[in-house]
């Protein structure tokens, strides 16, 4: 009874607002627990995929750690993946700064879809590569450049 | 010993937001300890954010003795400070079982939060491009620190204010490297931060069960959470707006000047997270000090309204300081409005609205919108009451402010970037609304006085 009239302080539709927050509560609770489980399985089945993570090695190979690192591509950053790809390695390489088709450092990744392009490149600037990622990109040395 | 190292920094911030918060509200009668703590924890890391931009302004780099030693200082000043005061805080005391289901509410959701974080460790697009980048470059690159600033890094936004990436170098600071977990708890904290400033402030002199259901509303949204958890800077955002519009209504309907002082810092730190927070800091203000005239007794005490403004202008420093000594200006904008390149049309204007209407109807957000638009409806005359005007009127002036910005910069296409950035947007309003349509609804409790 005291409840009742508690409730009496609330207007008709102040009520009908509060069973409206219930209904959509009652649906919400009910529907989060499967999209955890959910969530769960796709990620016991496969890891986050983190991309960036090809570059994290470069780092134990690339002594003294440059301030800057240039990056060719004949790709278009303004796409998803080669975006994508561009800002994790930057990420993961910080803090050295990727220099977008900078070739005067001493480290440069080639990240090139055209293979021919590729050769081309290396040979017209004298790159060595160093290693190739899992993805395909190079990390090339110019003997010619010193440290920075 | 990692995790003791990654907890040190939280503590250390929310002992100084404790004290901030005490000297603030130190004349404030029947303090709720709840709120206190959740107010906070937010204040004491955006104090901590300050400090570390300090120390790095004086030291121009990352340096852990010097923030140590600015976070010691700060706390031997406020120490100083409660020590001399004359009157004890009145805080209230004894168990409350409402208040304690309430804490048992928020740490069973904390459980789907943490899930959801747990699913893109290193966040969304922006977390690496941009917030976690930051961070990640002022810790380790020494004096190269401000190269942040330059050109060919327009990728990671350097326009953008540097809280959260203060925030991730102060709790990286004890381990001295960039431990991934930590912008990932950090997003935690704050969406659980914004939750119980939502659940304790609604519970203050109202219905106190009614007020359980509103963190739980925010919490049970699967969209909301994806984006809060994304280590994006929006929640930390929404988190600012919600304190400070708290703190704000609090300081125009209680005749309590300590809430007053209390949003300005909250307000500082709002407009240090991002453009967008710098404008809505503008904008609560403008809306706050344009209602005092219909509040009698603040119209009468221009005394607070004087303090208010002073800790305004040195919480707003470091925005400042940001803004005009260190930001490179805004490179991806072109003034749609002048140019005739590029030029803002009316087909542009209308694809907004037709965006902001399919955002409204979307399912992503499991009719969250609706909900909100009939409680705003349902009970109209309390949404817009004098008491709650403050909210409404800086969604409006927030929500047109948006719109031009969208309509006006021509530099990006604008289906692509309504695509990416709407829903972010809204996400930190999605506390705020909240509360304004609870605080409207749940009817006052005369018992609770």
């Amino acid at each position: 009874m005291k409840n009742l009239t508690s409730f009496s302080q609330f207007s008709k539709a102040d009520l009908l607002f509060l069973l409206i927050i219930g209904c959509f509560l009652t649906f919400a609770i009910f529907h989060l627990p499967g999209r955890l489980e959910q969530m769960e399985k796709i990620r016991q089945k496969q890891a986050y995929p983190f991309v960036g993570l090809q570059f994290s090695r470069i780092k134990d190979i690339v002594h003294p750690f440059p301030s800057r690192i240039g990056y060719m591509t004949d790709k278009n950053l303004s796409d998803n993946i080669p975006g994508m790809v561009f800002s994790q390695a930057q990420y993961v390489l910080a803090p050295a700064v990727l220099d977008l088709n900078g070739v005067h450092h001493k480290y440069i990744l080639l990240d090139y879809s055209d293979k021919k392009l590729l050769a081309k490149i290396a040979e017209r600037h004298h790159l060595v590569p160093l290693k190739q990622t899992h993805w395909g990109i190079i990390l090339a040395i110019n003997p010619e450049v010193r440290d920075e | 010993m990692s995790s003791v190292l990654t907890l040190l920094p939280f503590l250390i911030s929310l002992i100084l937001g404790w004290m901030l918060c005490d000297l603030c509200l130190k004349n404030v009668k029947n303090r709720d300890p709840y709120l206190d703590v959740f107010l906070a924890g937010g204040i004491g890391l955006g104090a901590s954010s300050f400090l570390m931009f300090l120390a790095v302004i004086l030291k121009n780099r990352f340096d852990q003795t010097a923030v140590l030693i600015l976070h010691v200082l700060a706390l031997a000043v406020l120490v100083f400070l409660i020590y001399r005061r004359k009157r004890p805080p009145a805080a209230r005391t004894g168990f409350d079982l409402t208040r304690a289901a309430g804490m048992v509410t928020l740490l069973i959701f904390a459980w789907p939060v943490w899930i959801f974080a747990k699913f893109y460790p290193f966040g969304g697009w922006d977390a690496w491009a941009v917030w976690n980048f930051k961070a990640k470059f002022i810790l380790l690159s020494g004096t190269r620190w401000n190269e942040l600033f330059l050109p060919e890094l327009w990728r990671s936004s350097p326009h953008y204010p540097l809280l959260l990436p203060m925030t991730n170098v102060w709790l990286w600071s004890f381990l001295k490297t960039p431990l991934q977990s930590v912008p990932m708890i950090l997003g935690v904290v704050f969406t659980m931060l914004s939750a119980g400033v939502l659940m304790f402030s609604l519970m203050e002199g109202r219905k106190r069960i009614l007020a359980l259901a509103a963190p739980v509303l925010m919490l049970s949204l699967p969209h909301f959470l994806t984006l809060a958890t994304n280590q994006y800077a929006d929640i930390v955002l929404g988190y600012y707006l919600l304190g400070a519009a708290v703190c704000l209504r609090r300081w125009l309907s209680l005749k309590e000047d300590g809430w007053g002082y209390l949003a300005a810092l909250f307000l500082g730190c709002l407009a240090f997270t991002k453009p967008e927070g710098l404008i809505s800091a503008g904008i609560l203000t403008f809306s706050a000090l344009t209602l005092t005239k219909t509040f009698k007794n603040l119209r009468k005490e221009k005394h607070s309204v004087g303090i208010f403004l002073g800790i305004l202008v040195a919480a707003l420093l470091p925005a400042l300081l940001f803004k005009f000594l260190y930001s490179p200006g805004n490179q991806s904008f072109i003034n749609g409005l002048l140019s005739a390149e590029k030029p803002s049309t009316f087909s542009r204007l209308r694809f907004i609205l037709t965006f902001y209407a399919a955002e409204w109807l979307s399912g992503k957000w499991n009719g969250f919108w609706w909900l909100i638009s009939a409680g705003m409806l349902l009970g109209i005359r309390k949404t817009f009451h004098k008491q709650n005007l403050l909210i409404p009127l800086f969604l409006l002036s927030y929500l047109a402010v948006i719109t031009l910005y969208y309509w006006a910069n021509t530099y990006f296409e604008i289906q692509w970037w309504m695509k990416v950035t709407l829903s972010r947007l809204i996400t930190a309003l999605v506390p705020l609304s909240i509360f304004w349509i609870f605080s409207s609804i749940i009817p006052e409790d005369k018992k609770q006085g």
